[in-house]
């Protein structure tokens, strides 16, 4: 069977396994920036606890994938989606709330204080001078979410989660490489559109003269 | 705030920060309204901390600090903040934000109409030479040091405020830019009738720009008085080495005759020449030297100081500065 004759009997398998793919991952990407944003602006408030949060992101980011599949899979008692976006969900919150954290916290001191004393408020030193200024940095947490999200979403196979881990599983059990690359290759193209997207919101967003 | 310029005093105020280390220990003078004020000290000395008490950005542990006579702590700190201009030393001007936009901040954040600010803005930049036709659309990394700092400076200026804080704010500039800086600041803030406090380790700066100077030694306070007074009667041996610390130079370029006429000894004999007090002493004692006089007499406010011996205003300003 020729490439084309092999892509074009799995053409439509190939387009359901790929919306289950971005389903996944928009919704698991969705979740976290709702939650790791804000918690990120809030934890710059309350430098001790933000320690204390990013070191435990850090600890869930150490488990091996498999592993931390299986042990929501046991702890939730599902198969699926359900401990698939809690564990994508788990891994992309580091990189979101680290860089959040780290980006309003290189708002120059001197630009800080100038702000504060000419009679802003908190808010508005937030909103009109940090988060402008974070942008950039932010976003970068951002792309690399994003990016570890769609690669590691193709383990969520193996729990029944769908998406193009499928091809790569179904790869591997009939040892067919064309079968692995199916999966491999549209994940890949994907991750790396999501993260141009990404890096043209952020150029976008960005104010000029900003870090 | 009201229209004019308001006095501030400091009453027994001192601050210890969490750290146990004493900032300030019972720290009192008055910074008389619509003047200039220079807080001079080493490095740590307590002087940005006493600038910042007044626009409540650090607060004291005990001892009161006034604006208008009205205490700072019963006042709204944003409110106060944005009644108040403020220029610090990198300028602090928002990166991402043009020059026009960074002036117009607080005329906004009181809430001005459109055209308002647009006045606002026009005119605190002409003010501080820095024309908005020219320079409004620039990004603060498209502008050099001075024009960064006017940038700054009229963004303290532009709500018309009746009191500036300046903390350092040339000490980032080259020595030729700060010295036309400090001329203009002094020209501007007159004009403007504000009263000024101004944080400097620079005593060039002092002499150059404050009516007052606030000596200030590891948040004790050392002496206050004029230019004058603290160039040729330091109150003790901290303001003495102080003092000691200025060139000669100094204080030929920055003292008038008149300043230092009530210091010298009136001695006996002919004069025949005539200096008006409002000369500085370089350019008075050049004028001697060129007429061969050695006995002068000095026009002050209409009555006549003197004699007094060309020597005894060397030996004065000698006796400052050992």
């Amino acid at each position: 069977m020729t490439w084309t004759d092999f892509l074009a009997a799995h053409a439509s398998d190939l387009a359901w396994r790929s919306g289950e793919h971005v389903a996944l991952c928009a919704s698991t990407l969705a979740a976290a920036c709702l939650i790791a944003l804000p918690l990120g602006v809030w934890l710059t408030r309350l430098p001790r606890a933000a320690g204390s949060v990013l070191g435990l992101c850090s600890v869930i980011q150490t488990v091996p994938s498999l592993a931390l599949l299986g042990f929501l899979m046991v702890l939730t008692g599902r198969i699926g989606w359900v401990p698939s976006v809690l564990a994508l969900f788990l891994y992309a919150l580091l990189p979101i709330l680290r860089n959040t954290i780290v980006g309003l916290g290189t708002t120059p001191p001197p630009v800080r204080q100038a702000a504060v004393a000419l009679g802003m408020t908190a808010d508005q030193v937030l909103w009109q001078v940090s988060l402008p200024l974070a942008m950039p940095v932010v976003i970068a947490g951002l792309r690399t979410a994003a990016v570890w999200t769609i690669g590691t979403a193709t383990l969520c196979a193996f729990i029944g989660a769908g998406g193009l881990g499928v091809f790569i599983n179904r790869g591997i059990e009939t040892v067919d490489a064309r079968m692995v690359l199916l999966g491999v290759v549209p994940a890949a193209a994907l991750a790396l559109s999501v993260d141009a997207m990404f890096a043209w919101c952020g150029r976008r967003l960005t104010p000029a003269g900003g870090t | 705030m009201s229209d004019r310029a308001p006095e501030v005093s400091f009453s027994g105020v001192s601050l210890r920060y969490p750290t146990g280390v004493q900032a300030l220990n019972d720290v009192t003078f008055t910074v008389p309204a619509g003047s200039i004020c220079a807080l001079m000290g080493g490095s740590g000395s307590g002087k940005t901390t006493l600038l910042k008490l007044v626009n409540r950005m650090e607060r004291a542990c005990t001892g009161e600090v006034c604006v208008a006579g009205q205490p700072v702590v019963s006042a709204d700190a944003v409110m106060l903040r944005r009644s108040i201009g403020y220029v610090i030393q990198e300028g602090g001007l928002f990166p991402h934000w043009s020059a026009e936009r960074n002036v117009g901040l607080v005329p906004r954040l009181l809430g001005c109409d459109q055209r308002t600010c647009d006045d606002l803005v026009t005119s605190a930049m002409e003010l501080a030479r820095i024309p908005r036709a020219e320079f409004g659309q620039r990004r603060p990394e498209q502008l050099s040091g001075g024009q960064r700092q006017r940038v700054a400076i009229a963004r303290a200026i532009a709500a018309q405020p009746r009191l500036l804080l300046l903390d350092e704010p040339f000490g980032a500039l080259d020595p030729a830019i700060r010295a036309e800086m400090q001329d203009e600041l002094r020209a501007l803030v007159k004009r403007l009738g504000c009263t000024v406090i101004l944080v400097t380790h620079d005593i060039a700066e002092a002499f150059a720009v404050a009516d007052r100077i606030v000596l200030i030694d590891l948040g004790r306070l050392v002496q206050v008085g004029t230019p004058v007074e603290i160039a040729l009667t330091p109150s003790d041996a901290v303001a003495t080495a102080f003092t000691a610390k200025q060139s000669l130079e100094l204080r030929l370029r920055h003292l008038r005759l008149a300043d230092v006429a009530q210091h010298l000894p009136i001695c006996t004999g002919d004069t025949s020449a005539e200096l008006s007090g409002e000369r500085a002493i370089a350019d008075a004692l050049g004028a001697l030297a060129h007429a061969s006089g050695e006995r002068f007499t000095v026009l002050h406010q209409g009555s006549r100081l003197g004699p007094f011996e060309r020597r005894a205003v060397w030996d004065l300003l000698q006796r400052g500065a050992a």
